[in-house]
């Protein structure tokens, strides 16, 4: 602990002595890694690589598009869809899904209260 | 207000016109005929745009006429529900949706990105992100009657 002695002048509680350390270790990124985000579940495409992709295309000289293996899209394409990721996202609140859907019971139990008959 | 803002002014107007294929009256005839707008005018220069568009594809138009009777138009690519009915491969949407009624077609999640290239290119979707564009596929599909699969 040679930086400590840096500070002879200052008392070092034990307390601050801690805080010290911790303030440094933070500052060489000396920290546990960060919790991964949950590894999105890629359900096998229905439309392996090389299928033609009907329908697309509306120009006189084009062609379909072909499907690309599924690694060569995004990991968020087969978030948009998945109920469990959209259920995770209104559990958690710090997110705004979260306080709408909070919001959107509120407002309906209130107009179920209000639209009774007495 | 001055004098002059009248004289200025332009009248926006959508329309969603069949490509190659134009002048039918009532869809643009009366509706540009009321802004004093010859139709027929509209018409060459529509077809003419879109000669390398598929005849018949759907085309969402905006024609913007001046004050002076004079009229440009922008025209952007065809309705989400046209894409997904075809990637479908059924000729109408549902008629009802919900719990207790079946889909009506499927799509999977590859034609929805493509769909969603597709649109990116247009104007009005600038600040969206391609993951935005392919939520607003699903929900246009979830809106038809259509499952979308993986």
């Amino acid at each position: 602990m040679s930086m400590l002695k840096a500070f002879s002048s200052v008392k070092l509680t034990a307390a601050r002595q801690t805080r010290m350390i911790q303030v440094s270790a933070r500052a060489f990124n000396v920290k546990e890694d960060a919790p991964s985000a949950p590894k999105v579940k890629r359900a096998p495409s229905s439309a392996p690589e090389g299928t033609v992709l009907k329908g697309l295309n509306y120009m006189k000289d084009g062609k379909n598009p072909v499907a690309l293996a599924d690694d060569a899209y995004p990991d968020w394409l087969w978030e948009i869809n998945d109920p469990e990721v959209r259920k995770a996202r209104i559990a958690d609140p710090m997110d705004k899904k979260h306080h709408k859907e909070m919001r959107r019971q509120a407002i309906k139990a209130e107009n179920f209260i209000r639209d009774r008959k007495t | 207000m001055s004098k002059k803002a009248p004289a200025a002014a332009a009248s926006l107007l959508r329309l969603v016109v069949p490509a190659g294929k134009a002048t039918p009256s009532p869809p643009i005839g009366p509706a540009l005929g009321q802004r004093g707008v010859k139709s027929m005018d509209f018409c060459k220069q529509f077809n003419d745009r879109t000669k390398n568009v598929e005849v018949g594809t759907p085309l969402p138009v905006l024609i913007t006429v001046k004050g002076d009777r004079t009229f440009t138009f922008v025209t952007k690519s065809p309705p989400t529900s046209f894409f997904l009915k075809r990637a479908a491969g059924i000729e109408k949407g549902a008629t009802n949706i919900g719990k207790e009624h079946p889909f009506v077609g499927k799509v999977n999640l590859k034609q929805v990105y493509e769909i969603a290239k597709i649109k990116q290119a247009d104007d009005g979707m600038g600040h969206l992100s391609l993951k935005g564009i392919c939520s607003g596929v699903i929900g246009s599909a979830k809106s038809m009657g259509i499952e979308v699969v993986a």
